[in-house]
C-alpha cells in the first residue's frame, strides 16, 4: 500500500492511497462469489449461475461493494500508521479505479488540533460579591403575596371595574356559519388583564352582575387557535358575578400558612436565603463562562470545521426546538436565516473551542469522572424527574446520553480545577 | 437484404446453454427465423473464426401471454445449437470483466 499524507492546513488533511491491483482483485471475486451464492439471473435457478455470469452482471454493485470494504479500511491503517486524531470519519474523493488496475483514492478529513494550553493557571478574574439587598426581600414577599391572592366575591352592588375578575357565561357564533356555538359557564376573565381580549376588557367594564351584553370579537389572523384565528365571532355574555383579588397582608400569619415559619421574620430569612443562594449559583456560573472565554481568547489554534458544523448543527436545532416551545412556528418567522446561521456558527466555534481546550486541560491533568459521580448525577435525575432509575437509565443508555453525562461531570471538574487556581480580584460592583 | 450480421441475434446464457458450451462443445443462439442451416454455419464460422462440426434448428414456439380477457402469442423464435469442430478454440461470450 502507497500512502502520501498531504497537509492542506494545521487541521485538514489529505490521504492519497493506492490500493493495489491483487488486493482489489482478490476482494473483488470474494465479493463475487459472494454475490453468486444467492444472486438471481434469468436462465438459471438462484444461486446457481456461474461466477463470471454474476460478475458481467452485477459489475457495479460489486465494484461499490468492494470500495465500502477497501477504503475505510486502508484509510484507517493509513491513519493508524501515522497516528492521527482523526475527528470524523473521512470524505473520499478522486476515486480512480478500472478494473483490472490498483485502486487510487484520495481521503479528506481533519484531525484534532494539537493545543498546547498552558496558561490555565492564574487566570484573571474577578470575584463576584454578594449581598441581597432589603428592597429585593420586598419584592419577593410581594410576589408570594400575589401568589397566595384568592378570588373573593365582590359583596356590595357595584359595577365591574379595573382589575376586577367578572365570572361569565357566554356563547359565541360565527355569523353565517353552521358551527355549533362556543360556550362556557362560570369563565373568569380579568377586566383589563393582560390574557383577556381587548373586546371583552371593554365590554364588560363597568357592568353589574345579572348584565347581558352582545358584542363581536375579531381575532387576529394568526391567533394560536386555529379555528378562530382571523374570524369574527358575535359573542353573548352574561355576567354573573364579581369578584376581586384578595391579597392577603404580610405578617406573621402570612407566613405561617406559607409552611413551617412561625413568624415574618423566619419567612424573610429563608428568602433571604434563597436569593443568596441563587445568586452566588449564578454568579459562579458567570465567573467560569468567564474563566473558559479568557482561555478561548488567549489561546489560538485552528478549530476543524467539521465540529463547528456538528455543534452549529445543535445550536441551530436547539434555538429551533425552543421556538417551537414557545408556540412560534420558525417557518412563519420572519427573520433572516442566513444572519442567524452566521451569529450562531461564531459562538459554536468558541463553544467548540472551549471544549477542546476543556478536553486539554483534562487529559493534562488527569481529571476524569469516576463511576461514583456518574452514578450520583443519575441519582439527583432521578430524584429530579421523579421517575423510576430504570427509565432514566434508559434514556440515557438511548443516544449516548450516559457518555454526555460523564463530560459534564469531567468539564465541572475541570472548571472547579480552574477556578481554584484562578486569580481572582474582589470586584468593587455589587451584583 | 440480409448479411451474416442479421443472422446471429444474441447467445442463450443459461444453465443449459453453458452446461452444452462446456461438455459437448456446442454454441446455443436465437437466431433470425429465416435464417437457414448453412447461413448459420457461414455466419458463426465468419464472425467467431472458427470451424462448424453442425448446425441443428428448431423453432421455437412463442408463449402463451395474456393481458386480462385478452390473450395472445409472443412470436415464434429459432434457436440454433452449433457444434464446432474436434479441436477448434472455444469462442467465449463476450462476458469477461
Amino acid at each position: 500500500m502507497k500512502a502520501e499524507l498531504i497537509d492542506v492546513s494545521e487541521v485538514k488533511k489529505n490521504l492519497d492511497i493506492e490500493i493495489p491491483q491483487d488486493v482489489v482483485d482478490e476482494q473483488m471475486t470474494s465479493i463475487a462469489r459472494e454475490f453468486a451464492r444467492k444472486a438471481r439471473v434469468p436462465g438459471f435457478r438462484p444461486g446457481k449461475a456461474p461466477i463470471h455470469v454474476v460478475r458481467n452482471r452485477f459489475k457495479e454493485e460489486i465494484v461499490s461493494e468492494m470500495m465500502q470494504h477497501l477504503l475505510p479500511k486502508y484509510f484507517s491503517e493509513a491513519a493508524q500508521s501515522r497516528a492521527l486524531d482523526i475527528v470524523d470519519s473521512p470524505q473520499f474523493e478522486g476515486i480512480d479505479y478500472t478494473i483490472g488496475q490498483s485502486l487510487r483514492f484520495k481521503a479528506v478529513f481533519e484531525i484534532y488540533p494539537q493545543l498546547n494550553v498552558s496558561n490555565y493557571v492564574g487566570i484573571p478574574g474577578e470575584e463576584v460579591s454578594i449581598t441581597v439587598e432589603e428592597p429585593e426581600i420586598e419584592a419577593a414577599l410581594k410576589r408570594l403575596q400575589e401568589d397566595m391572592a384568592e378570588l373573593a366575591p365582590v359583596e356590595e352592588q357595584r359595577p365591574t371595574r379595573e382589575g376586577d375578575f367578572a365570572e361569565i357565561s357566554f356563547s359565541g357564533t360565527v355569523p353565517g356559519s353552521e358551527e355549533p356555538p362556543l360556550t362556557a359557564e362560570k369563565a373568569v376573565c380579568e377586566i383589563g388583564g393582560r390574557t383577556t381580549l381587548k373586546e371583552f376588557s371593554e365590554n364588560l367594564l363597568g357592568a353589574s352582575p345579572g348584565d347581558e351584553k352582545t358584542f363581536p370579537v375579531s381575532y387576529r389572523p394568526d391567533y394560536p387557535e386555529k379555528k378562530l384565528a382571523g374570524r369574527t365571532v358575535q359573542y353573548q355574555v352574561k355576567v354573573e358575578a364579581i369578584k376581586e383579588k384578595k391579597v392577603p397582608d404580610i405578617n406573621d400569619e402570612f407566613a405561617q400558612g406559607l409552611g413551617d415559619y412561625k413568624t415574618l421574620d423566619d419567612l424573610k430569612a429563608k428568602v433571604r436565603q434563597d436569593l443568596e443562594k441563587h445568586k452566588k449559583e449564578h454568579a459562579q456560573e458567570q465567573l467560569r463562562e468567564k474563566l473558559l472565554e479568557w482561555l478561548e481568547d488567549n489561546n489560538e489554534f485552528e478549530v476543524p470545521d467539521t465540529l463547528v458544523k456538528r455543534q452549529l448543527q445543535i445550536r441551530v436545532q436547539r434555538l429551533l426546538r425552543d421556538l417551537s416551545r414557545q408556540g412560534i412556528n420558525p417557518e412563519r418567522l420572519d427573520v433572516d436565516w442566513g444572519k442567524i446561521q452566521e451569529d450562531q456558527r461564531k459562538q459554536a466555534t468558541r463553544d467548540v473551542k472551549g471544549s477542546l481546550i476543556l478536553d486539554f486541560i483534562s487529559d493534562k491533568e488527569g481529571i476524569g469522572s469516576t463511576d461514583e459521580e456518574v452514578e450520583a448525577e443519575v441519582q439527583r435525575i432521578v430524584a429530579e424527574t421523579n421517575r423510576a432509575r430504570e427509565k432514566v437509565m434508559e434514556v440515557l443508555n438511548r443516544d449516548t446520553g450516559l457518555d454526555r453525562l460523564r463530560g459534564q461531570i469531567r468539564n465541572k471538574k475541570v472548571l472547579d480545577f480552574l477556578q481554584e487556581r484562578a486569580t481572582l480580584q474582589p470586584s468593587s460592583k455589587t451584583d | 437484404m440480409s448479411t451474416i450480421y442479421d443472422v446471429i441475434k444474441r447467445p442463450i446464457i443459461t444453465e443449459k446453454g453453458l452446461t452444452l458450451k462446456e461438455n459437448l462443445h456446442t454454441l446455443c443462439f436465437e437466431v433470425s427465423d429465416k435464417a437457414s442451416k448453412q447461413q448459420i454455419q457461414e455466419a458463426v464460422e465468419r464472425l467467431f473464426k472458427v470451424k462448424v462440426q453442425a448446425v441443428r434448428t428448431m423453432t421455437v414456439p412463442g408463449k402463451l401471454r395474456r393481458r386480462g380477457r385478452y390473450s395472445g402469442y409472443r412470436s415464434d423464435w429459432k434457436k440454433a445449437y452449433v457444434t464446432l469442430r474436434e479441436g477448434e478454440k472455444m469462442i467465449e461470450y463476450g462476458e469477461n470483466m
